[in-house]
């Protein structure tokens, strides 16, 4: 799964361990997730969706679409 | 269903963030304070026991010694179990591969020592050999997984 969530972030000047406050998950997991190691739970990707004020499908996006 | 985590929601400012920071750092210090006091403690434990219980005499004392190393194993159970519940969902999955492992590692190494028994071959502290072969591949796992960086 690939995703735009280090370019929202950085477009807010969020720093990861910020977002990883607001998101209340720990810094090294937001990295996995802005590097495509790690794809989050739904529920997970609703709280990020709700972060950056954006449906899901527009942050993520499956592999080869 | 939560759509957005406790925090979230009251993290309205800097001074939040960083102080939600500073704590998830100090639990993750303590943590590691009370896992090294754990293995010293057990260590210890394992020493006052190789010379003050005698294990191999006949006094039935060697029994309650033998038991001793549980003290501080179950603190070390208590704090691994507490940390556990402070992981977060990519925390856990990392964590979980390498249990996963060291579980495996752990329950065939045993069954081949059972194997062997029946053919009649007394490998004497086999039991420490469980311990040995599913400790380092947990170990192993942990640190080639990254996982080690999560506690």
């Amino acid at each position: 799964m690939e995703n735009i969530i280090r370019r929202e972030r950085e477009k807010r000047g969020w720093t990861q361990a910020v977002l990883a406050v607001r998101l209340g998950v720990s810094r090294q997991t937001v990295n996995a997730i802005e590097t495509g190691k790690y794809d989050p739970s739904l529920p997970l990707a609703f709280r990020i969706a709700r972060q950056f004020g954006q449906p899901i499908e527009e942050l993520f996006v499956p592999d080869g679409q | 269903m939560s759509l957005g985590s406790p925090h979230s929601e009251a993290m309205t400012n800097e001074t939040d963030i960083e102080e939600e920071a500073r704590s998830r750092g100090v639990q993750r210090r303590r943590s590691w304070i009370r896992l090294v006091i754990g293995v010293v403690a057990y260590a210890a434990a394992m020493i006052a026991v190789r010379v003050w219980g005698h294990l191999g005499g006949t006094d039935p004392s060697r029994f309650l010694w033998a038991f001793l190393p549980l003290i501080p194993a179950a603190w070390l159970v208590i704090n691994i179990t507490i940390r556990a519940r402070q992981l977060d969902e990519y925390q856990i999955k990392l964590v979980y591969r390498a249990l996963v492992v060291g579980f495996t590692v752990a329950i065939f190494t045993a069954a081949t020592l059972g194997m062997l028994g029946i053919s009649g071959l007394y490998l004497p502290y086999a039991g420490w050999i469980v311990v040995f072969a599913g400790g380092v591949s947990w170990g192993v796992t942990n640190i080639v997984t990254g996982a080690v960086r999560q506690f």
